[in-house]
Order: C-alpha cells, then sequence, then structure tokens
C-alpha cells in the first residue's frame, strides 16, 4: 500500500518588497516636490487714475461711505464720510528673536528706545522682531493708562462674539450661540469646543474688525447700500510697518471689505 | 584557594562535555527568516497619502525670497502667474534678481519714484509691450507680485508701489505667507 502522500501546504505570503521599492521611490519624488512653506498672494485695490487725481470736493460722491482705517503708533481709527468711530488704543509688544543665538524674547514697544539681547546684551535691529502684538487697550481719553481688554477665544486663537456683535468676556456655556468677525452663521457651543476655548488678551486687529464687520452688516440691510460699501482705505504714516498693514488688510478682508486701498498720510500711494 | 577554584572550572568543563556528548544534537530546520513589511508598508501608505494632500497640484508658481520674513496673511490668495517679482529686505530692492537700489538710500530721499527703478521698469514693460504686439504673451497686464520683508517701514513700500505705478506697473499684489487652509 502506498502511503497517501497528502502535502502539507504552507500558507503563502505575499511578495511586498517590489511594492515597497515602488513604495520608497514615490516617498522620495513627492518629498522632493514638495513646499512645506504656503505662500500666497493679497490683492490690493488701486482707485482709477481720474479718480485718485481728484481732489476737488465738489467731485466726491456725498453718498459714497469713504471708509477709511487710519494707524497711528498709538491707536487705530475708524473714519467714514459721516464722521469717526472713537479710536481703538493699542499697546504693542514684540517679540525678537536674536539672529546672534535664536534666543527669543518680548518687550513692550516704547518709541526710541534701544532694545538690548538678554543673553548678549547686543542693540536689536529692527529685523529681528519676529512677531508684533498689538494688545487692545480700553481707555476714555489718550492721557488715561488704560486697562487691558480680554475676549474669549476659540481653538483657533479667534475671539468670540455674541449674537449682538460684543465679546464674549468669558468662555460661553454650552449652547450658547458665537461666532468669530467675519462667520455669516451663528455657531452653538458645544462641550468638545468649549473644552479647548480660553480667555486671552484681544488684539486690536480684532477689535477694528468687529467694528468694521458690525459697520458691513448695517450698510448691507440699508435698501439703497453705498456704492462703496465693499471698499476700504488702510491710511498710515511711513514709520508704520508693512507688517501692520498687512494685518490690518487680513482684518479688513475678514469684515467683508474685499477691495482694499492704501494710503501714505500725506499724500497717495 | 586559586589552585582549587581552577580544578573545580576544570572539572565543570569536563562534566558540560560528557553531556554534550551523550545526547543527540538536534538541530531543527528553521525555515528562512523573512522581514516582515506589511506594517512598513502600512506607514508608507501613511506617508505617501499625507504628502500627496500636502503639496499643492498647481506647482511652484512663487518662490519665497532669500533674507526676509514675509508677513503671516490668513485671507491671501493662491499664487498667480506674474509678469515680474520685486523684493524688498533690509539692504537691496530687486527686480527679478537684479538689485536696483539700496533700501537706506530708498528710505532717506525725499521723493516717491526710486530713479534707478523707473528706469529698470521702464525697460521691461517696453519689452512686455513689444511681446505683446508679436503675440509673444497674450497681454501685457503689468502684474507685478512685491515681496518685503515684515519687518520694513512703510514709507519704502509707498515708494516701490508708485515707482511701479508710474513705470505702467499697476497691478501690483503682495506676497505673504498663507495661515489658511482655503483660497
Amino acid at each position: 500500500m502506498k502511503k497517501s502522500r497528502i502535502k502539507s501546504h504552507k500558507h503563502r505570503e505575499l511578495d511586498l518588497l517590489p511594492v515597497m521599492s515602488l513604495f520608497s521611490i514615490l516617498v522620495t519624488i513627492v518629498i522632493s516636490m514638495a513646499t512645506f512653506e504656503k505662500l500666497g498672494i493679497l490683492e490690493l485695490w488701486l482707485p482709477e487714475r481720474s479718480q485718485a487725481m481728484t481732489n476737488q470736493a465738489e467731485d466726491v460722491d456725498p453718498g459714497l461711505l469713504n471708509l477709511t482705517v487710519i494707524i497711528t503708533d498709538k491707536s487705530i481709527t475708524i473714519g467714514a464720510s459721516g464722521g469717526f468711530q472713537p479710536a481703538v488704543y493699542y499697546q504693542e509688544e514684540v517679540q525678537y528673536r536674536s539672529r546672534s543665538d535664536q534666543h527669543v524674547f518680548r518687550k513692550v514697544y516704547v518709541k526710541g528706545e534701544q532694545v538690548k539681547s538678554p543673553t548678549d546684551g547686543r542693540i536689536m535691529t529692527p529685523y529681528e522682531r519676529e512677531t508684533i502684538f498689538l494688545n487692545a487697550i480700553s481707555k476714555k481719553d489718550s492721557s488715561d493708562p488704560g486697562t487691558y481688554m480680554y475676549a474669549a477665544m476659540d481653538p483657533q486663537g479667534e475671539p468670540l462674539m455674541d449674537p449682538s456683535g460684543n465679546w464674549y468676556k468669558e468662555v460661553p456655556p454650552v449652547g450658547a450661540q458665537y461666532r468669530a468677525v467675519g462667520d455669516v452663521k451663528m455657531l452653538v457651543m458645544n462641550a468638545g469646543t468649549r473644552a479647548r476655548c480660553k480667555v486671552d488678551k484681544l488684539s486690536a486687529y480684532h477689535e477694528v474688525a468687529r467694528v468694521l464687520d458690525g459697520a458691513h452688516k448695517r450698510f448691507e440691510q440699508m435698501s439703497t447700500p453705498p456704492a462703496d460699501i465693499d471698499d476700504i482705505v488702510i491710511l498710515a504714516g511711513e514709520d508704520v510697518i508693512y507688517d501692520k498693514i498687512i494685518q490690518m488688510m487680513d482684518a479688513c478682508k475678514a469684515a467683508g471689505y474685499e477691495r482694499v486701498a492704501l494710503s501714505l498720510m500725506g499724500g497717495e500711494a | 584557594m586559586l589552585g582549587e577554584v581552577q580544578n573545580r572550572e576544570v572539572r565543570g568543563h569536563d562534566e558540560h562535555a560528557e553531556h554534550v556528548g551523550l545526547k543527540k544534537r538536534k538541530v531543527k530546520k528553521q525555515d528562512e527568516a523573512g522581514l516582515i513589511i506589511t506594517s512598513l508598508i502600512d506607514v508608507f501608505v501613511i506617508v505617501l497619502t499625507f504628502l500627496l494632500n500636502t503639496i499643492s497640484a498647481e506647482g511652484n508658481l512663487l518662490t519665497s525670497a532669500d533674507n526676509l520674513v514675509l508677513p503671516m496673511s490668513a485671507h491671501a490668495k493662491s499664487p498667480q502667474e506674474v509678469s515680474m517679482t520685486i523684493v524688498g529686505d533690509d539692504k537691496h530692492i530687486t527686480v527679478d534678481g537684479a538689485v536696483v537700489a539700496e533700501t537706506d538710500n530708498v528710505r532717506k530721499q525725499d521723493s516717491l519714484l526710486i530713479g534707478s527703478m523707473v528706469k529698470v521698469l521702464a525697460k521691461l514693460h517696453e519689452k512686455e509691450k513689444k511681446a505683446e504686439m508679436m503675440g509673444v504673451i497674450k497681454d501685457a497686464a503689468g502684474k507685478v507680485v512685491v515681496q518685503f520683508d515684515k519687518n520694513l517701514p512703510y514709507d519704502i513700500v509707498t515708494k516701490v508701489m508708485a515707482t511701479c505705478g508710474y513705470a505702467g506697473y499697476s497691478n501690483i499684489k503682495f506676497a505673504v505667507m498663507r495661515n489658511n487652509e482655503d483660497g
């Protein structure tokens, strides 16, 4: 009798080595092609030459809004055809990163003061400023030292507004309605988001954006909104840092003003 | 004492040798040890998916200049094709990589127009117009992207913008670092 030869079939695995090689090549190619810094462009609106050249009072259309944001070294003021809003005062806090030892430190900006590195005592150059914080200050007039303004921030660092358009001073309770500047719809606070919200110093950019957002919404609801409802001009002095202009352009765009023009105090840009 | 220890060690070695000699050496025929790469494949799939999500399909229309830090913006749009790039850092102002002015000199001058830059831009605009007439390019729209260091004073920005406008490049866009996902 022949022995029945039943071969025990071994569990055969798929040969994944070629797949592995393929993946290695693909990952290398994709990494070499990847751009990890995201560059973008901010569009600037330049008025027509004829419009910019007319400086005569009779040519100005009274129905136009002529919304303007004026940046000075202590405050930001919003003006329009009808007048000016109360100024938003700020305290400028600068975060420096030393080019010599990469040491990071913060300093409240005082005009004309030379800032020295705490590690080597070297005088810092203006180009070592890494981040500029404009902390909004609540004060009655320019002589009042004022107090910091605080607001509840969402996990992305955006301050939260209540349905009436004012900042939440404390983190809103679960079920409360809230929105950030530029949001069209109100959101409802849930427990997960609430746990990640915090109260922090309010930025002057956010405060200006809130005022502009409220104005834009009011003008939109008018029966005949002004023709320049989406236009805004940023007016600044020649010493103002470029970063402040860009942040202000961002705030204007967040508030719904798509056409942002720039102007230099004392001349057109 | 040392001699006793050495004797004990020698005896121990002999006993071990006998023990090994009595037993049949059973060497199992082992299968070839293969590398388990399934988990590694999983890792590669995740890395590849992440990378494909991260990179943009449109390629690099705009590259950041060296020696400057661009400001961050949450409302920036995707870069478009432009005719020219102007870069302004703490030392120089360059047009398409060629230095046209020193930043310090531009800061000191009273005039809104940068003389050396006007000449360069006017020549470039002329070339662009000729190319348009010859049908090499669709239209000489005068699109220009300016990359400024975020710590430059606004004075420099306005002077460069005024010069661009004067030379016919009125479609000015600012290059920024995007901190938004959309756009």
